[in-house]
């Protein structure tokens, strides 16, 4: 297969990939408890993003990074939400509230400096290492409390594994993403195959979450 | 930019990105492992302790068992021969009776078989349940039996309380019952290994418990011993101990040492 063509089906798989976990989601509504309430809500945005960058990119002008970067800081948002709410502690759930407030103004800084043309690297990079650090403090609870007699049917188990395969692949990927934007254009455009991978990856075990949710159970 | 300085960056990235992405694998991998490997252990420690309280139910039912046995023995040996013995003679005063040769100065040895009787029969029921505890509650009990022990002469048994009778109304007869059965059981260990010459009983109570310490100057045991030998025994009288200590929600402390040793029964007063 051509390299250019695997690379444009994976990047067409990514973005109606998103509409997966979603359509899950909202079969799934009723039986979810609140903070899977919010990871719906997640990807009915990602959705719309999609959608509409792709729009915009066609019919008034091809550079979307803008809706991206304002898609980004809504995501970490609601994440932090999730992840508060799975917390009893309430220092725990302020200090994630800080955190919140803290990125968006790094993040509306960033935009304002790099312009709106250009992806915010510096944001997405913050983003991962929390979500990453809130995904492995969020195992260390489950590990601890020890409440489910089979992880894997454990909605949590998989929502997860998905955040923390996704933020730890492109973490290195978006470190590198500016300068290789600067000199290797190509070279970024190749390499950013590997976020829709992630991004694939993402969806199916997010969809396995959903899938896995009975009633009462997160 | 060259391409080999581009290929090179490509490559420093994609193994950045692999290495990150097989951190989160082995973090996933093992979140996944070691959750299985503690309900394996929490199952495991679950069976170990059912199987711990099974055999103390069946130590406890085997108890019951010799019990009636006992019981069974006593009155197949002891009262049925006398109560052969009445019958026969019964049948010889009818006879004696007809032929006008009865002489009621016979009667004497009937009634001295008929007291044996009576005396073998209630020795079966205190054996049962004592009645001395039914009617004077437990304190005055153990007292009862310390003074016997100190009459019999073979060594010197002490006994102190301060402890008012209400305060050990708070357990119910049968779990008054289970404390002095468990006292019992543990004074005729003391009794039988200990080789002990002197012996007190002191019994105290605090607002949350009673308790009933056992000092002797004879050879003592240890808890971990102790455990050992209940573990290892195949008589039920320790089993049956541990069994009655549960269900009371008691503990039971062995101490040694080298002038006294003691066992120290911690009873918790219902909240």
């Amino acid at each position: 297969m051509n390299k250019d063509i695997f690379i444009q089906i994976i990047s067409w798989a990514s973005a109606i990939g998103t509409s997966i976990p979603l359509f899950l989601g909202v079969f799934r509504y009723r039986y979810l408890q609140n903070p899977l309430k919010w990871i719906v809500l997640l990807f009915g945005i990602g959705s719309l993003t999609e959608l509409l960058s792709l729009i915009y990119a066609t019919s008034i002008n091809p550079n979307n990074v803008w809706i991206f970067n304002s898609y980004q800081i809504l995501e970490t948002t609601i994440i932090i939400i999730f992840y508060s709410m799975l917390t009893q502690v309430k220092l725990k759930k302020r200090l994630l509230y800080l955190f919140i407030i803290l990125f968006t103004i790094v993040s509306v800084y960033q935009i304002s400096n790099i312009g709106s043309a250009r992806l915010n690297d510096l944001s997405f990079s913050i983003e991962s290492i929390i979500v990453v650090l809130l995904t492995i403090l969020n195992f260390h609870s489950i590990l601890k409390k020890q409440v489910y007699t089979n992880i894997l049917n454990a909605p949590i188990f998989w929502i997860n594994s998905g955040f923390l395969i996704f933020y730890c692949g492109n973490l290195f990927l978006h470190i590198f993403s500016q300068y290789l934007q600067a000199h290797a254009i190509n070279a970024f455009f190749e390499l950013w195959v590997f976020h829709s991978i992630f991004n694939i990856i993402l969806y199916i075990l997010i969809s396995i979450g959903f899938w896995k949710t009975k009633k009462s159970q997160i | 930019m060259e391409n080999q300085e581009i290929t090179n960056i490509k490559l420093l990235i994609t193994i950045g990105i692999f290495s990150t992405l097989f951190i989160a694998a082995v973090v996933i991998l093992f979140v996944v492992y070691y959750q299985r490997k503690m309900l394996l252990k929490d199952a495991s420690i679950k069976l170990m302790e059912q199987e711990k309280q099974l055999e103390l139910f069946k130590a406890t039912v085997a108890a019951e068992e010799q019990q009636k046995e006992k019981i069974a023995r006593n009155l197949h040996d002891e009262i049925n021969p006398l109560l052969n013995v009445l019958k026969y003679n019964l049948a010889k005063y009818r006879i004696r009776a007809r032929k006008n040769t009865f002489d009621p100065e016979s009667l004497i040895t009937d009634e001295e078989t008929l007291i044996k009787v009576m005396e073998g029969i209630r020795t079966t029921c205190l054996d049962l349940i004592p009645s001395f505890l039914l009617q004077n509650g437990l304190i005055p009990s153990l007292e009862e039996y310390i003074n016997n022990v100190q009459k019999i002469g073979e060594l010197n048994a002490e006994f102190e309380s301060d402890t008012a009778p209400e305060k050990v109304e708070q357990f119910s007869t049968q779990e008054q019952l289970n404390i002095y059965r468990i006292c019992l059981e543990i004074l005729n260990n003391i009794f039988k290994h200990s080789r002990c010459t002197f012996f007190k009983m002191i019994v105290k109570t605090s607002e949350s418990d009673l308790t009933i310490n056992c000092i002797h100057n004879g050879k003592g045991v240890t808890n971990e011993e102790i455990e050992n030998y209940t573990n290892a025994s195949l008589g039920l009288g320790l089993k049956s101990l541990k069994a009655r200590t549960l269900l009371l929600k008691a503990s039971i402390n062995y101490s040694k040492n080298i002038n006294t040793s003691s066992v120290e029964l911690i009873i918790p007063f219902k909240q």
